[in-house]
């Protein structure tokens, strides 16, 4: 396995992701992307996605958040004791084996609190998707607003709306926490 | 690749930069002043204290920016009976929203301390604000320099949002000379250049600061 050039590669998406702005990304997903294609392709994506703002919305949100996760996976990865590895190899385990019965077990439980905010985090971000026209729930709050004059009514609703799902979801993961919590793993403080 | 429509509209396009630095900076510097209030506020044993910057911070980490901006653009008119400038909308809501993330950095770096050092600071009979102002935040500080560059490329990033109410920062401006040229491919990759290059940096730096702590720290 060329570890080296899937080492560059992996580094190389996470730096291009995580240091350009997440705007930029949803215009170039939105505007240029499609130009790259060729021509036919290009025809075939205007005749048959009417909703290709929605489609470049999911392109750039689950681009920029893979290269989150990635971090976060690599980080739970590094969190694991090399101890871990060396005696999972040396009772002949092969490296598939090792990493989906020792590592990842222990890994995935490691990275749910951090995973919990990333998740929080891209529901807020697909709040920008309304710059390129997807009505998701500020756009739409926005959308009212433009008929019925009634903005700061709107605004309160929408926030409520995503004050809601971040208790929700961060209410579930702290059950989820208590259910798989790891024994004799100091617990996250706060 | 048609390369020359950068060169024709680079002078309009940095001129946008210029924008998203002030921003930036002045975001950077206000939203560090009211991340320090709050995280006092948050460390406080005062219920009144507490519970009221416990609130600001979980309300504003609950919400996406651009509805921040939009409160603002919908609420200003009520509370003053005009509409905000564009400009000072954007720096509000950015020093609002980023505040509520400054906090949580800097009651991170507060309470990497060791409890030892405020009792010694009590024992020589320094008051709390004078333990608080010599003795903790400057050790505190030093500590979260790596994760304060790193929220100031973040903030970086995020002026983009601005765009949203036609503040001509970096993005709306390439956004226009796109609807001008029709160059998406070249004008956007550009865009994503220009900030990668400089959050790169950012980045970057912090990693190094970060390594350098940790070797410092034994």
């Amino acid at each position: 396995m060329p570890t080296r050039s899937f080492r560059f590669l992996g580094a190389a998406y996470v730096q291009i992701f995580r240091n350009t702005p997440f705007l930029v990304q949803l215009f170039f997903w939105y505007f240029a992307a499609p130009l790259l294609l060729p021509r036919p392709a290009q025809e075939w994506l205007y005749d048959n996605v009417p909703n290709y703002a929605y489609w470049a919305g999911v392109a750039a949100l689950g681009t920029y958040t893979a290269s989150r996760v990635a971090e976060h996976f690599r980080s739970g990865l590094l969190a694991i004791p090399r101890d871990q590895y060396r005696a999972a190899y040396s009772t002949g385990l092969t490296t598939l084996q090792t990493y989906r019965y020792v590592i990842a077990p222990y890994a995935f439980r490691i990275i749910i609190p951090p995973f919990t905010t990333e998740f929080l985090t891209c529901f807020k971000n697909s709040a920008l998707a309304m710059t390129i026209g997807v009505m998701e729930v500020t756009h739409t709050a926005y959308y009212v607003d433009s008929f019925t004059s009634h903005g700061l009514e709107t605004t309160t609703a929408a926030s409520l709306v995503y004050l809601c799902i971040a208790l929700c979801v961060a209410f579930f993961m702290s059950l989820v926490e208590k259910r798989i919590f790891i024994p004799g793993m100091i617990a996250r403080s706060q | 690749m048609d390369m020359d429509v950068i060169t024709r509209n680079l002078h309009f396009m940095l001129g946008g930069l210029v924008l998203t630095f002030e921003l930036a900076i002045i975001t950077l510097s206000g939203g560090f002043l009211v991340g320090l209030i709050l995280a006092m506020g948050r460390l406080s044993s005062r219920p009144w204290l507490y519970y009221p910057a416990t609130c600001y911070v979980h309300f504003f980490r609950g919400l996406p920016l651009i509805l921040v901006i939009f409160w603002l653009y919908f609420l200003s008119p009520v509370l003053t009976g005009r509409s905000l400038e564009a400009f000072y909308a954007a720096i509000i809501a950015f020093v609002v929203f980023e505040g509520a993330y400054f906090a949580e950095i800097i009651r991170a770096g507060i309470q990497s301390i060791p409890r030892g050092q405020a009792k010694a600071a009590y024992s020589t009979g320094l008051t709390p604000f004078q333990c608080m102002r010599h003795v903790i935040l400057p050790q505190a500080l030093r500590n979260m320099i790596p994760a304060l560059v790193t929220q100031a490329v973040i903030i970086f990033q995020d002026t983009s949002v601005a765009y949203v109410i036609g503040l001509r920062e970096f993005l709306r401006r390439v956004n226009l000379v796109d609807a001008r040229e029709a160059r998406s491919v070249e004008l956007y990759l550009f865009a994503g250049l220009v900030y990668f290059t400089f959050c790169s940096t950012g980045s970057l730096l912090s990693q190094r600061l970060e390594n350098r702590r940790q070797r410092n720290w034994v």
